[in-house]
Protein backbone atom coordinates (compact mmCIF):
# COMPACT_ATOMS: atom_id res chain seq x y z
CA UNK A 1 0.00 0.00 0.00
CA UNK A 2 1.23 3.49 -0.96
CA UNK A 3 0.66 6.22 1.56
CA UNK A 4 0.55 9.73 0.44
CA UNK A 5 0.90 12.51 2.27
CA UNK A 6 -2.56 13.38 2.70
CA UNK A 7 -3.41 9.43 4.37
CA UNK A 8 -0.25 10.61 6.88
CA UNK A 9 -2.59 13.46 7.83
CA UNK A 10 -5.93 11.68 7.82
CA UNK A 11 -4.81 8.96 10.33
CA UNK A 12 -3.44 11.26 12.60
CA UNK A 13 -6.30 13.77 12.32
CA UNK A 14 -8.57 10.26 13.07
CA UNK A 15 -7.11 9.02 15.97
CA UNK A 16 -8.40 11.63 18.15
CA UNK A 17 -11.71 9.01 18.08
CA UNK A 18 -14.46 11.65 17.53
CA UNK A 19 -16.06 11.85 14.34
CA UNK A 20 -13.73 13.89 12.27
CA UNK A 21 -15.12 16.37 9.75
CA UNK A 22 -13.83 15.59 6.72
CA UNK A 23 -14.15 18.94 5.38
CA UNK A 24 -12.37 20.38 8.52
CA UNK A 25 -9.32 18.43 6.85
CA UNK A 26 -9.57 20.60 4.16
CA UNK A 27 -9.86 24.05 5.86
CA UNK A 28 -7.12 23.08 8.01
CA UNK A 29 -4.61 21.29 4.87
CA UNK A 30 -6.27 22.29 1.64
CA UNK A 31 -6.63 18.93 0.87
CA UNK A 32 -8.39 18.08 -2.48
CA UNK A 33 -11.63 16.37 -2.60
CA UNK A 34 -9.62 14.06 -4.72
CA UNK A 35 -7.14 13.54 -2.12
CA UNK A 36 -9.23 12.83 0.58
CA UNK A 37 -11.85 10.73 -1.93
CA UNK A 38 -8.44 8.42 -2.59
CA UNK A 39 -7.55 8.33 1.04
CA UNK A 40 -10.78 7.17 2.73
CA UNK A 41 -11.59 4.87 0.14
CA UNK A 42 -8.37 3.65 0.88
CA UNK A 43 -8.88 2.85 4.64
CA UNK A 44 -12.65 2.57 4.38
CA UNK A 45 -11.98 -0.47 2.06
CA UNK A 46 -9.44 -1.42 4.45
CA UNK A 47 -11.67 -1.29 7.32
CA UNK A 48 -9.22 0.92 9.14
CA UNK A 49 -11.96 3.68 9.16
CA UNK A 50 -15.88 3.76 8.90
CA UNK A 51 -17.55 6.78 6.35
CA UNK A 52 -20.11 8.04 9.13
CA UNK A 53 -23.34 10.17 7.06
CA UNK A 54 -21.34 11.24 4.94
CA UNK A 55 -19.62 13.73 6.21
CA UNK A 56 -17.38 12.54 9.12
CA UNK A 57 -15.19 9.59 9.30
CA UNK A 58 -14.62 7.68 12.43
CA UNK A 59 -11.67 4.92 13.26
CA UNK A 60 -12.30 1.87 13.76
CA UNK A 61 -11.70 -0.66 16.45
CA UNK A 62 -9.33 -2.60 13.99
CA UNK A 63 -8.47 0.92 12.79
CA UNK A 64 -6.69 1.48 16.26
CA UNK A 65 -4.91 -1.78 16.83
CA UNK A 66 -3.57 -1.57 12.88
CA UNK A 67 -2.40 2.13 13.70
CA UNK A 68 -0.44 1.02 16.36
CA UNK A 69 1.05 -1.75 15.06
CA UNK A 70 2.19 0.21 11.74
CA UNK A 71 3.41 3.12 13.11
CA UNK A 72 6.44 3.12 12.89
CA UNK A 73 6.12 2.16 9.20
CA UNK A 74 3.44 4.41 8.47
CA UNK A 75 4.98 7.82 9.91
CA UNK A 76 8.66 6.86 9.51
CA UNK A 77 9.74 4.67 6.71
CA UNK A 78 7.05 3.02 4.12
CA UNK A 79 6.53 6.93 2.51
CA UNK A 80 8.07 8.31 -0.78
CA UNK A 81 9.54 11.77 -0.17
CA UNK A 82 8.49 13.52 -3.34
CA UNK A 83 10.19 16.30 -2.80
CA UNK A 84 13.29 14.26 -2.73
CA UNK A 85 12.62 13.25 -6.24
CA UNK A 86 14.77 15.15 -8.78
CA UNK A 87 12.39 15.79 -11.92
CA UNK A 88 14.51 14.37 -15.08
CA UNK A 89 14.97 17.50 -16.62
CA UNK A 90 17.22 18.65 -13.52
CA UNK A 91 18.62 15.66 -13.12
CA UNK A 92 22.52 14.76 -14.11
CA UNK A 93 24.42 11.67 -14.71
CA UNK A 94 25.33 10.49 -11.25
CA UNK A 95 29.19 9.98 -9.99
CA UNK A 96 30.42 6.45 -10.12
CA UNK A 97 31.94 5.01 -7.01
CA UNK A 98 35.02 5.04 -7.24
CA UNK A 99 35.13 8.07 -9.67
CA UNK A 100 36.97 11.87 -8.51
CA UNK A 101 34.42 14.18 -7.80
CA UNK A 102 35.36 17.91 -7.90
CA UNK A 103 33.63 20.37 -6.66
CA UNK A 104 33.03 23.50 -9.60
CA UNK A 105 33.08 26.81 -7.47
CA UNK A 106 31.68 28.53 -10.43
CA UNK A 107 28.54 26.83 -9.73
CA UNK A 108 28.57 27.61 -5.78
CA UNK A 109 26.14 30.43 -5.21
CA UNK A 110 28.39 32.13 -2.54
CA UNK A 111 25.94 34.40 -1.27
CA UNK A 112 25.19 32.43 2.01
CA UNK A 113 28.76 32.40 2.84
CA UNK A 114 29.01 35.68 2.80
CA UNK A 115 26.09 36.17 5.19
CA UNK A 116 27.63 33.90 7.42
CA UNK A 117 30.73 35.77 7.53
CA UNK A 118 28.70 39.19 8.36
CA UNK A 119 29.39 40.74 4.96
CA UNK A 120 26.54 43.04 3.52
CA UNK B 1 -5.88 3.61 -7.98
CA UNK B 2 -4.17 6.25 -9.22
CA UNK B 3 -0.28 5.88 -7.71
CA UNK B 4 1.04 9.53 -8.09
CA UNK B 5 0.73 12.06 -5.58
CA UNK B 6 -1.92 14.47 -5.77
CA UNK B 7 -2.11 18.25 -5.68
CA UNK B 8 -3.46 20.35 -2.60
CA UNK B 9 -5.70 23.01 -3.70
CA UNK B 10 -4.75 26.58 -3.68
CA UNK B 11 -7.37 27.86 -2.40
CA UNK B 12 -9.93 27.11 0.33
CA UNK B 13 -13.61 26.08 -1.23
CA UNK B 14 -17.08 26.25 0.34
CA UNK B 15 -18.50 23.31 2.83
CA UNK B 16 -21.02 22.49 -0.11
CA UNK B 17 -18.92 22.58 -3.17
CA UNK B 18 -16.31 20.18 -1.28
CA UNK B 19 -18.57 17.96 -0.69
CA UNK B 20 -20.34 17.92 -3.90
CA UNK B 21 -16.69 17.18 -5.50
CA UNK B 22 -16.25 14.58 -2.93
CA UNK B 23 -18.81 12.94 -4.00
CA UNK B 24 -17.90 12.97 -6.94
CA UNK B 25 -14.80 11.51 -6.15
CA UNK B 26 -15.70 8.47 -4.23
CA UNK B 27 -18.52 7.11 -6.79
CA UNK B 28 -15.78 7.83 -9.93
CA UNK B 29 -12.73 7.16 -9.00
CA UNK B 30 -11.67 7.35 -12.76
CA UNK B 31 -12.05 10.95 -12.13
CA UNK B 32 -8.88 11.12 -9.84
CA UNK B 33 -6.50 10.88 -13.03
CA UNK B 34 -8.08 14.52 -13.94
CA UNK B 35 -8.54 15.93 -10.65
CA UNK B 36 -7.94 18.88 -11.61
CA UNK B 37 -9.98 19.00 -15.19
CA UNK B 38 -12.97 18.00 -12.82
CA UNK B 39 -12.25 21.11 -10.45
CA UNK B 40 -12.18 23.70 -13.06
CA UNK B 41 -15.21 22.14 -14.82
CA UNK B 42 -16.65 22.83 -11.44
CA UNK B 43 -16.06 26.13 -11.39
CA UNK B 44 -16.98 26.64 -14.68
CA UNK B 45 -20.70 26.51 -13.47
CA UNK B 46 -22.39 29.57 -12.12
CA UNK B 47 -25.60 27.80 -10.14
CA UNK B 48 -26.85 24.58 -8.71
CA UNK B 49 -28.49 23.50 -12.18
CA UNK B 50 -25.17 23.52 -13.76
CA UNK B 51 -23.38 21.81 -11.13
CA UNK B 52 -26.65 19.54 -10.70
CA UNK B 53 -26.34 18.89 -14.34
CA UNK B 54 -22.78 17.81 -14.18
CA UNK B 55 -23.10 15.04 -10.98
CA UNK B 56 -26.43 13.77 -13.67
CA UNK B 57 -24.08 13.56 -16.90
CA UNK B 58 -21.50 12.24 -14.55
CA UNK B 59 -24.02 8.74 -12.99
CA UNK B 60 -24.75 7.95 -16.56
CA UNK B 61 -21.18 8.06 -17.84
CA UNK B 62 -19.55 5.01 -19.07
CA UNK B 63 -15.85 4.96 -18.86
CA UNK B 64 -13.89 2.15 -20.02
CA UNK B 65 -10.99 1.33 -17.90
CA UNK B 66 -8.51 -0.97 -19.25
CA UNK B 67 -10.02 -4.37 -17.02
CA UNK B 68 -13.40 -3.60 -18.66
CA UNK B 69 -12.07 -3.30 -22.09
CA UNK B 70 -10.59 -6.94 -21.77
CA UNK B 71 -13.88 -7.91 -20.43
CA UNK B 72 -15.64 -6.22 -23.51
CA UNK B 73 -12.97 -8.11 -25.46
CA UNK B 74 -14.24 -11.64 -24.22
CA UNK B 75 -17.06 -10.96 -24.73
CA UNK B 76 -17.13 -10.03 -28.54
CA UNK B 77 -14.83 -12.97 -29.04
CA UNK B 78 -17.66 -15.46 -27.78
CA UNK B 79 -20.52 -13.60 -29.81
CA UNK B 80 -18.72 -14.09 -33.01
CA UNK B 81 -17.26 -17.80 -32.02
CA UNK B 82 -20.01 -19.13 -30.06
CA UNK B 83 -23.06 -17.13 -31.20
CA UNK B 84 -22.51 -15.93 -34.43
CA UNK B 85 -20.63 -19.72 -35.36
CA UNK B 86 -17.81 -17.57 -37.16
CA UNK B 87 -14.47 -19.53 -37.34
CA UNK B 88 -11.17 -18.38 -37.92
CA UNK B 89 -10.88 -20.41 -42.25
CA UNK B 90 -13.01 -17.32 -43.36
CA UNK B 91 -13.94 -14.09 -40.89
CA UNK B 92 -11.86 -11.27 -40.75
CA UNK B 93 -12.15 -8.53 -38.40
CA UNK B 94 -11.26 -5.39 -40.12
CA UNK B 95 -10.57 -2.22 -38.11
CA UNK B 96 -12.92 0.58 -39.76
CA UNK B 97 -10.00 3.63 -39.49
CA UNK B 98 -8.93 4.27 -42.94
CA UNK B 99 -6.76 7.17 -42.39
CA UNK B 100 -3.06 8.02 -42.13
CA UNK B 101 -3.48 8.88 -38.29
CA UNK B 102 -4.16 5.73 -35.79
CA UNK B 103 -7.72 5.55 -34.23
CA UNK B 104 -9.91 3.60 -31.61
CA UNK B 105 -11.19 0.96 -34.27
CA UNK B 106 -7.39 -0.37 -34.50
CA UNK B 107 -6.94 -0.18 -30.45
CA UNK B 108 -9.84 -2.47 -30.25
CA UNK B 109 -8.64 -4.81 -32.94
CA UNK B 110 -5.54 -4.80 -31.03
CA UNK B 111 -6.76 -5.84 -27.47
CA UNK B 112 -9.07 -7.74 -29.43
CA UNK B 113 -6.48 -10.19 -30.69
CA UNK B 114 -5.53 -12.38 -27.70
CA UNK B 115 -9.35 -13.13 -27.32
CA UNK B 116 -9.75 -15.93 -29.47
CA UNK B 117 -9.13 -19.68 -29.63
CA UNK B 118 -5.98 -20.70 -30.99
CA UNK B 119 -6.94 -21.22 -34.63
CA UNK B 120 -7.46 -17.83 -34.79
CA UNK B 121 -4.15 -15.93 -36.62
CA UNK B 122 -2.74 -12.15 -37.10
CA UNK B 123 -4.16 -12.41 -40.84
CA UNK B 124 -7.87 -13.09 -39.22
CA UNK B 125 -7.29 -9.03 -38.43
CA UNK B 126 -7.00 -6.35 -40.60
CA UNK B 127 -6.27 -2.73 -38.76
CA UNK B 128 -7.50 -0.83 -41.46
CA UNK B 129 -10.65 -0.89 -43.96
CA UNK B 130 -8.68 -0.28 -46.95
CA UNK B 131 -5.98 -2.95 -46.69
CA UNK B 132 -9.21 -5.32 -45.99
CA UNK B 133 -11.39 -4.16 -48.87
CA UNK B 134 -8.12 -5.02 -51.19
CA UNK B 135 -7.23 -8.25 -49.73
CA UNK B 136 -10.22 -10.12 -48.62
CA UNK B 137 -11.37 -13.02 -50.55
CA UNK B 138 -14.76 -14.07 -51.88
CA UNK B 139 -16.55 -16.78 -49.66
CA UNK B 140 -15.97 -14.75 -46.47
CA UNK B 141 -17.14 -13.36 -43.11
CA UNK B 142 -16.15 -9.37 -42.50
CA UNK B 143 -16.79 -7.80 -39.31
CA UNK B 144 -16.23 -4.29 -39.04
CA UNK B 145 -14.77 -3.21 -35.62
CA UNK B 146 -14.73 -0.13 -34.53
CA UNK B 147 -14.72 1.21 -30.61
CA UNK B 148 -17.68 3.42 -30.87
CA UNK B 149 -20.58 4.13 -32.76
CA UNK B 150 -22.34 7.52 -32.71
CA UNK B 151 -24.71 8.68 -35.41
CA UNK B 152 -24.03 5.70 -37.45
CA UNK B 153 -23.50 8.05 -40.11
CA UNK B 154 -19.43 7.18 -40.07
CA UNK B 155 -20.03 3.14 -39.88
CA UNK B 156 -22.60 3.99 -42.70
CA UNK B 157 -19.56 5.06 -45.02
CA UNK B 158 -17.50 2.33 -44.33
CA UNK B 159 -19.79 -0.08 -44.96
CA UNK B 160 -20.68 0.77 -48.10
CA UNK B 161 -16.81 1.74 -49.27
CA UNK B 162 -15.72 -2.07 -48.22
CA UNK B 163 -19.03 -2.75 -50.55
CA UNK B 164 -17.72 -0.89 -53.69
CA UNK B 165 -14.22 -1.84 -53.14
CA UNK B 166 -14.99 -5.47 -52.63
CA UNK B 167 -17.81 -5.51 -55.76
CA UNK B 168 -15.13 -3.55 -58.02
CA UNK B 169 -12.99 -6.17 -57.20
CA UNK B 170 -15.28 -8.83 -58.25
CA UNK B 171 -15.27 -10.61 -54.89
CA UNK B 172 -18.74 -11.79 -53.93
CA UNK B 173 -20.21 -14.75 -51.88
CA UNK B 174 -19.13 -12.14 -48.00
CA UNK B 175 -21.32 -10.96 -45.09
CA UNK B 176 -20.55 -8.11 -43.55
CA UNK B 177 -21.24 -7.79 -39.85
CA UNK B 178 -20.28 -4.82 -37.26
CA UNK B 179 -19.01 -4.92 -33.90
CA UNK B 180 -18.47 -1.99 -31.28
CA UNK B 181 -18.15 -1.52 -27.74
CA UNK B 182 -20.73 0.89 -27.76
CA UNK B 183 -23.20 3.03 -29.71
CA UNK B 184 -25.79 5.21 -29.42
CA UNK B 185 -29.70 3.96 -29.21
CA UNK B 186 -30.66 6.72 -31.84
CA UNK B 187 -27.94 5.35 -34.37
CA UNK B 188 -30.08 2.19 -34.60
CA UNK B 189 -32.00 3.79 -36.88
CA UNK B 190 -28.92 3.96 -39.72
CA UNK B 191 -27.79 0.70 -38.70
CA UNK B 192 -30.87 -1.04 -39.77
CA UNK B 193 -30.95 0.67 -42.93
CA UNK B 194 -27.30 -1.33 -43.97
CA UNK B 195 -29.27 -4.69 -43.73
CA UNK B 196 -26.18 -6.09 -41.75
CA UNK B 197 -25.98 -7.94 -38.05
CA UNK B 198 -24.25 -5.71 -35.82
CA UNK B 199 -23.41 -5.96 -32.22
CA UNK B 200 -22.52 -3.49 -29.06
CA UNK B 201 -21.56 -4.77 -26.02
CA UNK B 202 -23.42 -1.15 -24.64
CA UNK B 203 -25.80 0.47 -25.72
CA UNK B 204 -26.16 4.55 -24.68
CA UNK B 205 -28.92 7.12 -24.14
CA UNK B 206 -28.42 10.81 -25.07
CA UNK B 207 -27.31 12.30 -21.85
CA UNK B 208 -30.04 14.80 -21.16
CA UNK B 209 -32.65 14.39 -23.70
CA UNK B 210 -32.85 10.34 -23.22
CA UNK B 211 -31.85 10.50 -19.84
CA UNK B 212 -33.20 13.37 -18.23
CA UNK B 213 -37.61 13.38 -17.19
CA UNK B 214 -39.33 15.91 -20.04
CA UNK B 215 -40.33 17.80 -16.77
CA UNK B 216 -37.08 19.33 -16.19
CA UNK B 217 -35.42 18.78 -19.65
CA UNK B 218 -35.44 21.72 -20.81
CA UNK B 219 -33.35 23.71 -17.73
CA UNK B 220 -31.10 21.29 -18.01
CA UNK B 221 -30.55 21.61 -21.65
CA UNK B 222 -30.50 25.87 -21.08
CA UNK B 223 -27.56 24.83 -18.21
CA UNK B 224 -26.02 22.48 -20.92
CA UNK B 225 -26.20 25.56 -23.17
CA UNK B 226 -24.79 28.25 -20.63
CA UNK B 227 -21.69 26.32 -19.97
CA UNK B 228 -21.23 25.93 -24.07
CA UNK B 229 -21.47 29.30 -24.20
CA UNK B 230 -18.14 29.94 -21.98
CA UNK B 231 -16.26 27.61 -24.27
CA UNK B 232 -14.62 28.88 -28.06
CA UNK B 233 -16.58 28.17 -30.26
CA UNK B 234 -14.63 27.59 -33.50
CA UNK B 235 -10.48 26.92 -32.88
CA UNK B 236 -8.48 27.28 -36.41
CA UNK B 237 -10.79 25.00 -38.71
CA UNK B 238 -12.49 23.20 -35.98
CA UNK B 239 -15.75 24.31 -34.80
CA UNK B 240 -17.22 22.77 -31.40
CA UNK B 241 -20.12 20.44 -32.19
CA UNK B 242 -22.57 21.19 -29.67
CA UNK B 243 -23.91 18.89 -27.40
CA UNK B 244 -21.62 16.77 -29.43
CA UNK B 245 -21.46 15.67 -32.97
CA UNK B 246 -25.12 15.93 -34.14
CA UNK B 247 -26.22 16.77 -30.70
CA UNK B 248 -25.36 13.31 -30.17
CA UNK B 249 -25.06 14.07 -26.37
CA UNK B 250 -22.87 10.73 -25.81
CA UNK B 251 -21.41 9.84 -22.16
CA UNK B 252 -18.71 7.60 -23.51
CA UNK B 253 -14.70 7.18 -23.64
CA UNK B 254 -12.40 4.76 -23.62
CA UNK B 255 -8.81 4.82 -20.88
CA UNK B 256 -6.40 6.05 -22.67
CA UNK B 257 -7.92 6.37 -26.22
CA UNK B 258 -9.00 9.22 -28.45
CA UNK B 259 -12.56 10.48 -27.04
CA UNK B 260 -14.94 10.31 -29.62
CA UNK B 261 -16.68 14.41 -30.69
CA UNK B 262 -20.02 12.83 -30.25
CA UNK B 263 -18.84 13.50 -26.13
CA UNK B 264 -20.39 16.77 -24.59
CA UNK B 265 -17.77 19.33 -25.23
CA UNK B 266 -17.51 20.63 -21.78
CA UNK B 267 -15.65 17.33 -20.88
CA UNK B 268 -12.83 17.56 -23.90
CA UNK B 269 -13.11 21.33 -25.93
CA UNK B 270 -9.81 22.78 -24.99
CA UNK B 271 -10.37 26.14 -25.70
CA UNK B 272 -12.61 28.83 -23.45
CA UNK B 273 -14.15 32.00 -24.71
CA UNK B 274 -11.55 34.24 -24.81
CA UNK B 275 -8.79 31.84 -26.21
CA UNK B 276 -7.17 30.59 -23.38
CA UNK B 277 -6.95 26.79 -22.67
CA UNK B 278 -8.72 24.70 -20.34
CA UNK B 279 -7.53 21.46 -18.74
CA UNK B 280 -9.96 18.84 -19.72
CA UNK B 281 -11.35 15.69 -18.16
CA UNK B 282 -10.56 13.61 -21.14
CA UNK B 283 -8.37 14.32 -24.53
CA UNK B 284 -9.22 14.53 -27.95
CA UNK B 285 -6.42 14.93 -30.81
Amino acid sequence: MKIFSEDIILLKEVQKDIPLEIYALHLKYKLSPAQLARSIEKFSSLDIITIVSNEYIRITDFGKKWLIANKSKIYLFDRDSEWKKIPIEDAIESIGANKLYKVDLKKIDTRILKKIEGEK
Amino acid sequence: MNELPLDRLNDKINSEDFSRLLNLHIKYKWLENEHKAVFDLWCLTDNDIQKKLIEKLMSNFLHVDSARLNKYGIIIAAKIENEWNLNAQNTFLVATCDEREPDGSQMLIQSLKNKFTREWKGINFFNSIVVGANEINCDSNIILVDDFIGTGITITKKTKYLNETLSKRGITNYTIRIISIAAMEFSIENLDLLNVEYFSCEWLKKGINEHIPLIERNIYIEAMEMLENKLLKKHGSKRMPKFGFKRSESLFDIEAFNVPNNVFPIFWWPYLKDKKERRTILRRV
